[in-house]
C-alpha cells in the first residue's frame, strides 16, 4: 500500500514540480562538481551535476530563473538538463541569477536542501578550449593528444594524436591571441620539430642551433603573429620517495629568446640568455612592447639545490619593429625578497591585469600541491592571491578569455593527481568568483574514468582547422632550419 | 551417416589437435592477456566503446579475455574460436562449391596466422573477434538468395559501413570476399559488386576524415588492432588468405570426390596447417620473453617454488628478476646468488624490448622490497602502457601504495575503475573495507609493511642511485628481510664486478 502510495505521491510530483516535503535538510546538497554559487558564461554547456548522497532514493531538481522553472527527476542523483531547456535557461537569466532546489527522497519521504544559486553573465566566453591530455605520470605514455573542446556543448574534437604519428611526444600548444588559425606545438622523436601554423602557410622547424642548448621549448605568441618567445631549457626530472609532491622537474639551464617567424630567426639578449641566471616561460604584454619572464638565480649543483631555484617575476622593453630588446629589466614580483617562487605570467588582454603561478621553488608547479594562483594589478602592481581560486592542491596553468573576463587553470584540488580545468569569471574590479569544473554530460563517470590530465587548458575563439592528416603530412615535409643570433 | 561421424570426428580431433598445442605453446599468454585488457561493466563505457569504430569488436574481445586469467579458459576460448573460424570456411565453401573437404582443409590456413598472432605482445585480441565476425558475415551474405541480386547488393552495402562500425578495418577481407562471391556465381554480371571495394573505400575515407581512425593505414590494414606501431605479417597474411581460401574452393568446384576422400583432404589440410603453425612458431616465439610472461604470472600467484625449480642455471640472472625476487621470498637469496649465473649489478635489469613487462616485473619486485614510491611510478606506467588501458594487478599495486603513500582520493579513482570488474571487484570492495576502518588499515599486513618501509628523510628514487634507496629502506625497516637480501646481493654483485 505504501508503495503504491509513494507511486501516487511521485505522479503528483511531476505534475506538480513540488513534492511533499516531509522535513528539511538544513544545508545545501553536496554536490558533483561542486558548482553551488558559481558564476557562469551564457553559452556553456548544461552544468550536469550530481548529487553525493547516501540516504536519497530519488531526487528532484527544481530550477528557477527569473520567469521560467524546470523540473528534473533523477534515479541516481544525476541531474542532467535538456540542450533546449538549459539554453533557453541561458538566454532567459543572462545577466541575472538561476536557484536550484533539490529534494530528496529518503526513507520517510520527501526533504528539501537549502537552495543554491547560479550566476549567469551576460557576455559569452570563447567558445573553445584546446588542451592536451596527458597521463600524468610524466615519464611514459602511449597515448597523449591535443584536443578541443566545445564547451557551447560537450563535443569534443582531436586534433591531433600521437597514435596518428609515431607515437611520439606532442606538447606546447600555443595560439596566437586565442586565434585558431595561428598555433603552434612541437613534436619530439621521430617526426620532431616545432609545427607553426600561421593562416593556412604551415611550417615544420628545427629549432636546435648550435648556439641554443635545446630546441624551443616554453612559448607565447607575440599579439602581432610576427614573433613567438620561447624558452629553452635543460630539463630533468626526478621521482620523490616519501613527498606528497610524486615528481620534481627541475631545469638545469634556461634561457628566453625571440623566435622571428617571417625570417626564422631565433633573437636573444644577454639579458635574456645570462649564465648567471635562469630565465624561462615568457609572456609578451598586449600592448606588444614588453616582454615578461621568470628568472632565478642559477643554482648549481642539481638536484641537490632544487629547493634554491627561485623564479621572481621580469620584464623588459621589447621593439616589435626590429625585434630588439630593452637595455634594463624591471622586477615586478622579487621571489628572494618577497618569497615563493613564479611561473606562467598570463596578461589579460585588456592589459590590465597579470596572473601567475607561485610556489615554494622551482618552475614546474604542477608537481608542487603548495602552487596558486596571483595576480598582479598592473595599474598599481599589487598583488594578491586569487583566494577564491585557490585550493589545497595544485593550481597551476592558466589563460584569459578574448574579454579578459573569464580565467581557465588547471587545478588538482579533485584527486591531487590528475588534473582538471575550472573555468572562473574575473569580474572588472578584478574580483575572481568561484570556478567551476569544465562541464560533462555525466561529470562523476566521466570524470572518475578520466585517466588523463587536462594539460595546458587554452581558450580558442573559433574551431581549428588543423587536423592529424594535415600534420602528419607536414611531417613528412623537410624541416625548416633555423639560424641564431645575439642582439 | 559414415560422413557425418566423419566430420564431427574430425573437428573433434582437431580440437583436441589445437588445443593441446595452443595450451602448451600459449598457457602463459593467455595469463599476460588477461591483465592487458579489463572489461569494465558500465554502460556508459560500454556504449561509448559501442560508438567507437571497431567497439563491438574491441568489447566482445575483452570481454572473453577477461576470462583468460582462470586456467584453460584462454585455451578453451581460443580453440573454439579457431575452429568457428575454420567451420564457418567450410560453410562458405560449401555454398561456393561442393568440395567441403578443400573448403575445411584449407581453412584451417589462415587460422594458423591467427595463431601466430598471438605471439605479438602488441596485438590486441580484438582483431581476432573483428574476424570471426567478418567471416560469420560473409557467410550471412553467401546465403542470401541467388536470385535476388537486388535485395544482396542492397544488403552487400548497407552491410559494410556497419560492419566497419562494429569490426573495424578487417571489414575489408568482408568486401573483398563478397566482392569475389558475386563474380564467382554471376561471372562478368558479377562485375557491379566493384560497388564493394567502392564503400569500403568510402567508409574508411569517412572514418578518417571525422577522426574516428587515426590514418589511412589504420582504417583500412591489420594496424587497427595494434596498441603500438609494429610489425603486422600475420594478420595481414590471414586476411590476404580468406579471399584465396575463398577463389581454391570455387576452382575445385569442377573435381568429383567421394566423401571419403572430401574427409580425409580435410584431415591432410588440418595437419598440414598444424604441422605449418607448428614450423613458423618456433621460428617467430621469443623464449626469454615467454619464460618472463612465465614467472610473472607465477609470482603474482606467490608460486616461487616452481620459479625456483624451472630456473635455467645457465640464462644470465639479474638482480631485478623474479628468480632473485623467489629465492629471496624463500630466504635463500645471498646463499645461492652465484648458482644461477649472476650478472653486473651495473646492468641491475634483463633489457627487455617489452615496456609494459620490464615495467610489471619492476613493480613487482619493488613493491616486495617496500620501495613504495618506483613501484607507484612502475606501475602507473606499466598501467599506462597496457594495449586496453588497464592492468587489473598495476591497478592494485596503485591503490595498495598510493594507500600507503597517503593519497586515498587517487586510490579511490583506481577503486572505482576495479569496482566495475566481474574479478577484482571483490578485491575492491575489501580494499574500502581497510579504507574505511583505520584500525584495520593499520592491522593490514601488506598496508602496514609498506607503511614501515617508507624511508624516514624524503629523498630521491634514484637520485642516489638504487643502492643508496635500498639502504634508506632497510634503515626504515630492519624487519624488511626481502630487502635485506636483496641489498646484501647487490653489494656481492658490487664487489664481484670490482673484481
Amino acid at each position: 500500500m505504501k508503495r503504491y502510495l509513494s507511486y501516487i505521491l511521485f505522479i503528483f510530483i511531476l505534475a506538480a514540480c513540488s513534492p511533499e516535503i516531509n522535513g528539511n535538510i538544513g544545508r545545501q546538497p553536496e554536490i558533483f562538481p561542486d558548482y553551488r554559487e558559481v558564476t557562469i558564461p551564457s553559452n556553456i554547456a548544461p552544468m550536469n551535476f550530481e548529487v553525493m548522497s547516501q540516504e536519497g532514493t530519488g531526487w528532484l531538481a527544481v530550477v528557477s530563473g527569473e520567469s521560467d522553472s524546470l523540473c528534473i527527476r533523477s534515479g541516481d542523483g544525476l541531474i542532467s538538463f535538456g540542450k533546449r531547456q538549459w539554453k533557453r535557461l541561458m538566454r532567459e537569466n543572462a545577466g541575472g541569477k538561476i536557484s536550484v532546489k533539490i529534494y530528496e527522497e529518503r526513507e520517510d519521504g520527501w526533504c528539501a536542501y537549502l537552495p543554491f544559486d547560479l550566476y549567469v553573465v551576460e557576455g559569452e566566453v570563447d567558445p573553445y578550449l584546446a588542451y592536451r591530455l596527458i597521463p600524468p605520470g610524466y615519464s611514459l605514455w602511449r597515448e597523449m593528444s591535443i584536443r578541443q573542446r566545445n564547451i557551447e556543448s560537450f563535443e569534443e574534437r582531436t586534433v591531433y594524436a600521437n597514435t596518428q604519428g609515431k607515437g611520439n611526444c606532442v606538447n606546447c600548444h600555443s595560439f596566437c591571441d586565442r586565434d585558431p588559425d595561428r598555433m603552434l606545438f612541437h613534436l619530439r622523436s621521430e617526426m620532431a620539430g616545432t609545427y607553426i601554423f600561421r593562416d593556412g602557410h604551415n611550417e615544420r622547424l628545427d629549432t636546435k642551433t648550435d648556439s641554443t642548448m635545446s630546441a624551443l621549448v616554453y612559448p607565447y605568441w607575440h599579439p602581432s603573429g610576427k614573433y613567438v618567445a620561447f624558452s629553452v631549457n635543460r630539463t630533468n626530472q626526478l621521482l620523490h620517495t616519501t613527498d606528497p609532491d610524486r615528481i620534481e622537474v627541475f631545469d638545469e639551464a634556461s634561457d628566453v629568446t625571440v623566435y622571428d617567424i617571417d625570417n626564422h630567426q631565433i633573437v636573444t639578449s644577454d639579458l635574456l640568455s645570462s649564465e648567471s641566471s635562469f630565465e624561462t616561460f615568457p609572456t609578451f604584454s598586449p600592448d606588444e612592447t614588453s616582454l615578461y619572464f621568470c628568472s632565478s638565480k642559477a643554482v648549481a649543483p642539481m638536484p641537490e639545490r632544487y629547493r634554491d631555484a627561485r623564479y621572481s617575476l621580469c620584464r623588459i622593453d621589447f621593439d616589435p619593429e626590429d625585434c630588439t630588446f630593452g637595455s634594463s629589466v624591471d622586477t615586478l614580483y622579487n621571489a628572494d625578497v618577497k618569497g615563493g617562487s613564479v611561473s606562467f605570467p598570463r596578461i589579460s588582454p585588456d592589459g590590465r591585469y597579470l596572473v601567475f603561478t607561485l610556489g615554494g621553488y622551482g618552475n614546474f608547479s604542477i608537481w608542487h600541491k603548495d602552487a596558486d594562483l596571483y595576480m598582479i594589478d598592473l595599474q598599481d602592481g599589487t598583488v594578491m592571491p586569487m583566494q577564491h581560486l585557490n585550493s589545497d592542491d595544485v593550481e597551476s596553468y592558466h589563460s584569459w578569455s578574448s574579454d579578459s573576463r573569464w580565467l581557465v587553470f588547471s587545478s588538482r584540488r579533485d584527486d591531487g593527481l590528475y588534473t582538471k580545468p575550472y573555468i572562473a569569471f574575473i569580474d572588472a574590479d578584478g574580483n575572481a568568483h568561484k570556478p567551476f569544473l569544465l562541464p560533462q554530460k555525466d561529470p562523476k563517470k566521466y570524470y572518475q574514468m578520466q585517466m588523463f590530465s587536462y594539460n595546458i587548458p587554452e581558450f580558442v575563439s573559433g574551431r581549428i582547422d588543423v587536423d592529424g592528416r594535415e600534420i602528419v603530412k607536414l611531417a613528412k615535409t623537410e624541416e625548416i632550419k633555423t639560424r641564431y643570433k645575439r642582439k | 551417416m559414415r560422413q557425418k561421424y566423419g566430420n564431427i570426428l574430425l573437428y573433434f580431433a582437431a580440437a583436441v589437435l589445437m588445443g593441446v598445442g595452443i595450451h602448451f605453446t600459449q598457457e602463459y599468454r593467455f595469463y599476460n592477456i588477461a591483465v592487458n585488457d579489463l572489461f569494465i561493466y558500465d554502460w556508459a563505457d560500454i556504449w561509448a566503446n559501442l560508438c567507437r569504430t571497431g567497439g563491438f569488436a574491441t568489447l566482445t574481445a575483452s570481454f572473453l579475455t577477461q576470462f583468460f586469467h582462470i586456467p584453460f579458459a584462454g585455451t578453451a576460448i581460443v580453440t573454439a574460436l579457431y575452429l568457428l573460424a575454420a567451420r564457418i570456411f567450410a560453410c562458405i565453401g560449401k555454398k561456393l562449391a561442393a568440395n567441403r573437404g578443400i573448403a575445411c582443409g584449407s581453412g584451417f590456413i589462415p587460422v594458423i596466422f591467427l595463431f601466430l598472432c598471438l605471439d605479438n605482445d602488441y596485438y590486441r585480441f580484438q582483431g581476432h573477434t573483428g574476424y570471426i565476425i567478418v567471416l560469420a558475415a560473409v557467410y550471412a551474405y553467401i546465403s542470401l538468395p541467388s536470385d535476388r541480386p537486388k535485395l544482396r547488393y542492397a544488403a552487400g552495402i548497407l552491410s559494410i559501413p556497419l560492419i566497419y562500425h562494429l569490426s573495424g578495418s578487417v571489414t575489408a577481407v568482408y568486401a573483398i570476399c563478397i566482392f569475389i562471391c558475386e563474380v564467382i556465381r554471376n561471372g562478368l554480371k558479377g562485375l557491379p559488386a566493384l560497388i564493394y571495394p567502392a564503400v569500403l573505400a568510402l567508409t574508411a575515407f569517412i572514418n578518417v576524415e571525422y577522426s574516428m581512425v587515426d590514418s589511412w593505414e589504420h582504417a583500412l590494414t591489420p594496424f587497427m588492432y595494434y596498441s603500438w606501431p609494429s610489425t603486422y605479417n600475420f594478420p595481414f597474411t590471414a586476411w590476404v588468405l580468406a579471399p584465396v581460401v575463398m577463389l581454391l574452393v570455387w576452382k575445385t568446384s569442377g573435381f568429383k570426390m567421394s566423401e571419403r576422400v572430401n574427409v580425409w583432404i580435410a584431415s591432410a589440410g588440418f595437419v598440414a596447417a598444424f604441422a605449418i603453425s607448428g614450423y613458423l612458431y618456433s621460428q617467430v616465439h621469443s623464449r626469454s620473453y615467454y619464460r618472463l610472461i612465465q614467472e610473472q604470472h607465477w609470482a603474482s600467484e606467490c608460486d616461487w617454488d616452481r620459479i625456483i625449480e624451472t630456473a635455467d642455471r645457465r640464462q644470465p640472472n639479474y638482480l631485478i628478476s623474479y628468480l632473485n625476487l623467489a629465492l629471496a621470498q624463500k630466504g635463500q637469496l645471498v646463499e645461492k646468488l652465484g648458482y644461477y649465473n649472476p650478472q653486473p649489478v651495473s646492468k641491475v635489469m634483463f633489457p627487455t624490448q617489452n615496456l609494459k613487462t620490464g615495467l610489471t616485473l619492476q613493480s613487482t619486485v619493488y613493491l616486495a622490497w617496500g620501495y613504495v614510491s618506483a613501484a607507484r611510478q612502475a606501475a602507473f606506467d606499466a598501467d599506462m602502457v597496457t594495449p586496453g588501458m588497464h592492468n587489473p594487478q598495476q591497478l592494485k599495486v596503485l591503490v595498495l601504495t598510493n594507500l600507503a603513500l597517503d593519497a586515498p582520493e587517487v586510490a579511490e579513482k583506481y577503486l572505482g575503475i576495479l569496482d566495475k570488474t566481474l574479478f577484482h571487484r571483490a578485491w575492491s570492495g575489501n580494499m574500502r573495507r581497510l579504507m574505511a576502518d583505520p584500525t584495520a588499515a593499520e592491522k593490514d599486513e601488506t598496508l602496514a609493511r609498506l607503511r614501515r618501509s617508507l624511508p624516514q628523510t624524503g629523498g630521491y628514487v634514484r637520485y642516489e642511485g638504487l643502492k643508496g634507496d635500498m639502504r634508506d629502506i632497510a634503515a626504515a625497516d630492519p624487519s624488511n628481510t626481502i630487502l635485506a637480501q636483496f641489498y646484501t646481493a647487490y653489494q656481492m654483485l658490487e664487489t664481484l664486478e670490482g673484481r
